[in-house]
């Protein structure tokens, strides 16, 4: 089932679909290593809810949740 | 000697700043891009029969000009055209490390890849390939430890070895049967009016990716038009077959391209050993929702006391000193003018810029063990929620913090900032953040004027700085940095252990360029000042002053003539240019109810916040520690309750002192948003300070 990034429960890992943004940003998340048919395994919440902790390619970043939600994923596991 | 200029290009945190360090030692030059607050390092070494030039550019995860540091960046690589590019990457994450290879190969320009942090490679049980990478790449590839400084000799070699080599037959990335068709029918379509200074295939590249860059330098080319048409056919074209921006294909086949080297070159060594993410275990506790806001205060008080406190021990032995050679050069130099000038403005000139030096080092250095560890990200994540309110970057909170206690260092802190945006926006900002110099003055006059509340009023001026701070961040995002289009997504770099070199190198480069940069500003402007209030000489005094001389002529007492060298030096200021500026400008004080005798001590108190009390006492003929007489004689000359609020909320918020200023200057490189600190700072300051003056009368 198709979910968006910031819906992802901390330990859960799934597929990048595709990044709906238009802007730039969408550019820098794929060349910060988002790409579509990648892996993203989500760490966890900033203290204060926002942002969020991901894990791609080997190595961790953080984006704000507004960022987030134009992020496609599918095949939720949880993995830890 | 042969010259050779190489330029680092590599992501943030891969170590490429520990390499430049490692290559250049103290040999380094840090100044800044032209128009924009970024750092620009240069470096040089000779090495056999060259000399060699290091400029390490921004750091960055592709040359795609979407931030200022890309741009400079990439236009450095293409316009500039290094002998080399050497791109270091973090060994342990290829994958992303090497998209930016992949452009630079689009560039044409030589390079050697530099696979850093090999040790952590090691550890993770993995084995690269290096000369099959070579092979695959048609370029050097070295691998480096820098942080522990291993490889720079192979490293070096193969530098030389490429610089004496003819260009040889280049790697490119195979973008695959349409994009290459495109390619290659853009360069056909532009042969012969192909700018020279670029390589023709990285210009169709661009053209594909519809780089407004590019697309703009062209409009100057002349060929805007017909270039334009070639690319909007291929984009068009290629988004037919595809269903996708080409962009997104190319970044697409780039992964692609890695991939594949990476299948060919890294081996996971079979290890039975499962070995603990040290980052994830610090990170489980450092960002734990419930410890990560008191491990974080806990730092920060430490950063403050250290700064402070420590800086402060310092600073009152450099005082301390200064006054004893003021003291020395008192007794031994005749009296006169010149006198003068040495004690009251240079020598004092001089210390107070000595005495921000110790805070300045001590702060630099905690900043750079915070920013190499790896926790000032982790900083930027967890503050990130507030701060985003405000309109600024989790990492501003660091910066507005420290100018809690001085301006200087929270301003030159704001440095850690990537986007220049929030970096100025940090920056101007800064200043209402009430220093500690701000503090004796409000101690004097809210002690006087609110007795059992001054503590409140003083809290409620803190309070108040840090509202004006919010409200200006907000009207600047709104109306000056409307530039949205930087997202907040960054690294959050694995923990390790800060190099000394590293640590010294930052820690001599900001307190050098303090001492350089504001040195001189501060202390032009001391001597100026100084002047000011020197000149002209009052030869005549009053005669209240020959009264009070005829009485000593008769009764001599201590007690009377530290009076009549009191009225002197009162009557000395008030007849000097600065006493006369003060009494032209009185108008413009008055809607805020204070008199000329503020206006002057306001203006002192440029030079430091601090001055306005002495400056005060000295024109109010009274000693700093006697506020029960001070009191009378200032509401004598009509300072009331609220004047005196709105003389404290002015304080807080007038122009920053002439350190701060020069830090301004320095941190946003602009001398249009210098000016706009000072003249916004008067001005919110007369406005608010005018608010509570005239609200305070209707309410009183």
């Amino acid at each position: 089932m198709e979910k968006r990034l910031f819906e992802l429960m901390p330990g859960e890992e799934a597929v990048i679909v595709k990044i709906e943004d238009k802007s730039v940003f969408r550019k820098r998340l794929m060349e910060m290593g988002l790409r579509k048919g990648g892996k993203v395994l989500m760490r966890r919440d900033a203290p204060m809810g926002d942002p969020m902790e991901i894990n791609v390619m080997g190595y961790n970043i953080t984006l704000r949740k507004s960022e987030a939600k134009f992020v496609i994923i599918d095949n939720i596991n949880k993995i830890a | 000697m042969k010259k050779a200029r190489i330029a680092l290009v590599g992501n943030p945190n891969c170590g490429k700043t520990t390499l430049f360090n490692l290559l250049t030692g103290s040999r380094q030059h840090v100044g800044n891009w032209p128009g924009v607050t970024v750092e620009k390092k240069e470096g040089s070494l000779s090495y056999e029969d060259y000399d060699i030039e290091f400029i390490d550019l921004p750091g960055t995860y592709s040359l795609s000009p979407n931030s200022i540091e890309e741009k400079i960046t990439r236009n450095f690589i293409v316009d500039e055209k290094p002998d080399i590019v050497l791109n270091v990457i973090d060994g342990t994450t290829l994958e992303r490390s090497m998209y930016l290879t992949t452009q630079i190969i689009d560039t044409g320009v030589p390079f050697i890849l530099a696979v850093n942090m090999y040790d952590e490679v090691m550890n993770k049980g993995l084995d690269i390939d290096l000369a099959k990478m070579e092979i695959l790449l048609k370029a050097p590839v070295v691998m480096l430890i820098a942080s522990r400084e291993e490889g720079a000799v192979p490293l070096l070699k193969a530098i030389i070895k490429t610089l004496g080599e003819h260009p040889s037959k280049k790697i490119m990335v195979n973008y695959g049967e349409e994009i290459e068709q495109a390619i290659s029918d853009i360069m056909c379509s532009l042969a012969g009016s192909l700018p020279e200074l670029y390589d023709p295939r990285w210009l169709a590249i661009q053209m594909i990716q519809q780089d407004r860059d590019i697309i703009e330098s062209s409009h100057k080319n002349g060929r805007f038009e017909a270039w334009e048409a070639i690319a909007e056919k291929h984009v068009a074209g290629l988004r037919a077959v595809y269903k996708e921006d080409p962009d997104d294909i190319l970044s697409e086949k780039r992964y692609g391209f890695i991939l594949g080297i990476i299948r060919e070159c890294v081996r996971v060594r079979k290890t039975t050993l499962h070995k603990i993410d040290i980052t994830e275990a610090i990170d489980t506790v450092l960002l734990n929702k419930y410890l990560s806001f008191p491990i974080f205060a806990l730092i920060l008080w430490l950063t403050f006391q250290m700064t402070f406190l420590a800086g402060g021990f310092f600073s009152y032995w450099i005082t301390r000193g200064t006054m004893m050679l003021s003291t020395f050069i008192h007794q031994m130099m005749p009296s006169g003018m010149l006198k003068d000038l040495m004690t009251d403005g240079i020598i004092s000139g001089v210390g107070s810029v000595l005495a921000f030096l110790p805070q300045i080092i001590i702060l630099f250095l905690i900043v750079a063990i915070l920013e190499d560890s790896g926790y000032m990200a982790r900083v930027a994540f967890i503050m990130d929620r507030m701060m985003h309110l405000l309109g600024v970057h989790g990492k501003s909170f660091i910066s507005l913090f420290m100018g809690v206690g001085c301006n200087v260092p929270g301003i030159m802190a704001a440095r850690t900032l990537e986007n220049d945006d929030d970096r100025k926006v940090t920056v101007l900002i800064n200043p209402f953040m009430s220093c500690s110099a701000r503090l004796p003055i409000y101690i004097l006059i809210a002690g006087m004027f609110f007795g059992k509340a001054a503590g409140t009023v003083i809290f409620s001026l803190y309070f108040l700085g840090i509202l004006v701070a919010i409200g200006t961040a907000k009207f600047l995002k709104i109306f000056f940095f409307r530039n949205k289009s930087v997202p907040f997504v960054m690294e959050l770099p694995p923990y390790r252990t800060p190099t000394l070199k590293s640590l010294l190198i930052h820690m001599w480069e900001r307190s050098s360029q303090f001492l350089q940069k504001m040195g001189g500003v501060i202390l032009v402007g001391s001597i100026l000042i100084w002047v000011l209030g020197y000149f002209p000489r009052t030869t005549a005094f009053s005669d209240r002053v020959s009264d009070m001389e005829r009485v000593a002529a008769v009764t001599p007492s201590v007690a009377l003539y530290d009076k009549i060298d009191a009225a002197k030096s009162a009557e000395q200021i008030e007849n000097s240019y600065i006493g006369s500026i003060g009494k032209w400008i009185e108008p413009f004080f008055k809607p805020l109810g204070f008199g000329w005798k503020e206006g002057v001590a306001l203006m002192t108190g440029v030079i430091g916040k601090e001055i306005v009390v002495s400056t005060i006492s000295v024109l109010y003929e009274t000693g700093e520690n006697n506020s029960s007489v001070l009191r009378s004689k200032m509401t004598a000359e009509g300072m009331t309750v609220t004047s005196a609020l709105g003389f404290l909320v002015f304080v807080l918020l007038y122009i920053p002192c002439l350190a701060t200023i020069s830090a301004v200057l320095r941190e946003t490189n602009s001398i249009k948003w210098t000016i706009f600190s000072v003249f916004y700072g008067i001005g919110i300051g007369y406005l608010l300070g005018f608010a509570v003056n005239y609200f305070g009368k209707l309410l009183y």
